[in-house]
């Protein structure tokens, strides 16, 4: 059963003398528990809004949305002690210290300030727990919203964009924490942009455009499925080969220290190209997509001015035109 | 991040729920309690209620029983010497109409209070009543910055969505801030009208006159003050509502400030002077009439009096409880609909 099901969500906001904005359009969506589950999509594409509808922070328009198998937002309350979330900017107050922040939350669910400081350690903060917050680095104040979305010690943590504002390290650091927080059966659902960061840590993800989700399915799927076509190639003789097979047709650009052969269907038919004029190949090997170019593919195509089809929650998607 | 060997984070583990109502009453009153601003404006309340006594102290002065005494004769001469310089008018006046002369009654000892007779000017006991209402004035002013700036802190910095990740049910979660604020704001007005009692009566006792003094109105003078003291306290639950409701509704305590300025130092003064008859329903006038022990008489437009034969303005009575109950239809119609707008809102 999906940890988290969304069926047909609208959301527009509508504003005084502005044009109503459509956030969330017929959105379908399912997250199966346990791993990472990656959620992507541009700036505006409708991530935050469908976070939080599932929160309750804002009202759908139409749909029925569910959490942990109970009707959100009716019975968001029974579910709400089983959900850890950090959504954008971590929330606290600056004039309270990054433990006393916790300790309030500890608070008002009698959660022992034991598991407070417990917390603060794991994510590093222990060293900084007694300074005001709004002397905190981006960085810190994201760690201390992770420490405070653990605490409930979630089934579902859901983080929106936990790498913004951290340097490197600091997003290395997190990396590793949603690896450990995903294989220990925590279920993960991951907003960000931060694409080559989505790729290493989630199992599955869904892409939103324009408010729906137009694709979804393993990485590993949606990866095969964005599969460029192009291959690389390695001479002896660089610049005569590339002279063979331009005039084979094939478009060849310039990798660091090899040719990118584009637009190629069949190997074989590089390797032949080459071998009857005499050149033999050190290298060829298929260059096969990163999840970025496929974003990058399909929100394009899902910018472009036609009905844009959303595949069926799971399912991973045809693949697309070779670029 | 340096992460523990031991994760503290296991779906095996034990999970929570909701928070109880219990729970974020303790959590609400530990952050109302530990507010920078909580503790800066009582301390500096502290400090001008000590400035404020040492004032008392210092322009009052202990009177003796041989003073009193010399006061009182003194008095009991001048009220003597009134009495018969009325008598011999009385009698040299000329007769004008049939029957005896109607010279006016002669002055009592109430109409000539002890201290007037006093070489150094002791704390009265009727000022106990004064000072108690500018107690009860002040803490409801800090009971309004206090409110307001309690939920406007919240919205500035967000802080209130991030609860409602803890608590979903957005009623509740205001329910536990207001449950907190008037309660501690009850507390901390009931004390300042407490610790005021027990001052009062030091000074009087050091500074000021025996409440014997006040001749037949003694014998109810502490109730009497107490119930004072009491309308005093409970104002500060209606400015509290004020502040909370405005500033929940602005998303921002410093509008709240600006919105409650601007009403009381322009709009209900541009209302009195319009329409003078709208008194009764302006919030200063029922603030008043709800301190005031037995209300208070305003005036409104001029109408005709056939008795006095000429126009007048009107007088218009605004008892204890007219004043309780517009002032608290002010606050719950405010608050109402700071709530009635939190639960629909879309919170970003």
């Amino acid at each position: 059963m999906p940890i988290v099901e969304i069926r047909g969500a609208h959301k527009t906001y509508r504003r005084w003398r502005k044009p109503p904005e459509h956030a969330v359009r017929d959105l379908d969506l399912d997250v199966d528990a346990g791993g990472v589950f990656g959620f992507l999509g541009p700036n505006g594409s409708g991530k935050t809004t469908t976070i939080r509808l599932l929160l309750g922070l804002v009202r759908a328009d139409a749909g029925s949305m569910r959490l942990l198998g109970e009707p959100v937002p009716a019975r968001l309350p029974q579910v709400i002690g089983r959900i850890g979330a950090l959504v954008e900017t971590p929330l606290f107050f600056p004039n309270f210290t990054g433990r006393r922040n916790l300790a309030l939350l500890a608070d008002a669910s009698a959660i022992p300030s034991r598991r407070v400081e417990e917390l603060l350690d794991f994510v590093g903060l222990a060293g900084r727990a007694g300074d005001r917050v709004k002397g905190y680095s981006l960085g810190m104040k994201q760690r201390l919203g992770i420490a405070a979305a653990l605490l409930k010690n979630p089934e579902l943590l859901i983080l929106d964009e936990p790498g913004n504002g951290l340097d490197a390290a600091g997003i290395k650091e997190v990396r590793e924490l949603i690896v450990r927080l995903g294989a220990s059966g925590v279920t993960v659902l991951l907003s960000s942009h931060q694409l080559s960061e989505v790729q290493q840590v989630c199992d599955r993800v869904a892409i939103m455009s324009r408010g729906r989700v137009i694709r979804s399915g393993s990485v590993a799927a949606l990866l095969a499925a964005g599969t460029t076509g192009d291959v690389r190639v390695r001479l002896a003789d660089p610049p005569a080969g590339r002279a063979v097979l331009e005039r084979a047709g094939f478009t060849v650009s310039a990798l660091p220290d090899a040719w990118r052969v584009s637009g190629v269907s069949d190997p074989a038919a590089v390797t032949r190209a080459l071998s009857d004029a005499g050149h033999y190949l050190t290298e060829l090997s298929p260059i096969s997509a990163d999840l970025e170019s496929v974003f990058l593919q399909l929100t394009a195509d899902a910018d472009q001015p036609q009905d844009v089809r959303t595949p069926q929650a799971g399912q991973p998607a045809p693949a697309g035109p070779p670029r | 991040m340096t992460a523990t060997t031991g994760s503290p984070v296991s779906v095996d583990g034990p999970h929570t729920s909701a928070p109880t109502f219990g729970g974020l009453l303790r959590a609400e009153t530990r952050r109302l309690l530990a507010r920078r601003f909580t503790r800066v404006t009582v301390a500096l309340a502290l400090v001008g209620y000590l400035i404020t006594v040492a004032l008392i102290w210092h322009n009052h002065h202990r009177v003796s029983a041989h003073d009193l005494a010399q006061a009182t004769v003194q008095r009991d001469q001048v009220i003597a010497e009134i009495t018969r310089s009325i008598e011999q008018d009385c009698q040299q006046a000329p007769s004008t109409e049939p029957g005896p002369v109607d010279c006016g009654t002669p002055p009592s000892a109430e109409e000539f209070p002890i201290e007037q007779f006093l070489r150094y000017r002791p704390l009265s006991p009727g000022q106990l009543d004064d000072y108690a209402l500018a107690v009860g004035v002040a803490t409801a002013m800090l009971a309004f910055l206090l409110a307001g700036t309690f939920i406007g802190a919240e919205w500035s910095t967000k802080n209130l969505v991030a609860w409602l990740f803890w608590e979903p049910r957005r009623l509740r979660v205001m329910a536990a801030k207001l449950v907190v604020l008037l309660g501690c704001v009850l507390a901390f007005a009931l004390l300042a009208q407490a610790v005021w009692l027990g001052t009062g009566k030091l000074l009087l006792h050091y500074r000021g006159l025996p409440v014997s003094t006040l001749g037949p109105k003694a014998a109810h003078f502490w109730t009497h003050l107490m119930q004072a003291q009491l309308r005093a306290a409970l104002l500060s639950l209606v400015t509290a509502l004020l502040g909370f409701g405005l500033a929940s509704l602005m998303r921002n305590s410093a509008a709240a400030l600006g919105v409650a300025f601007v009403y009381f130092a322009v709009v209900e003064n541009v209302v009195r002077g319009l329409n003078p008859n709208l008194q009764p329903y302006l919030i200063t006038t029922n603030i008043a009439a709800w301190v005031a022990e037995h209300g208070i008489t305003v005036y409104g437009k001029l109408a005709y009096d056939p008795q006095q034969g000429y126009f007048t303005p009107r007088p218009i009575h605004i008892s204890n409880l007219h004043g309780a109950v517009v002032m608290l239809l002010f606050a719950a119609v405010v608050t109402g609909a700071a709530l009635a707008v939190f639960r629909r809102r879309d919170l970003s």
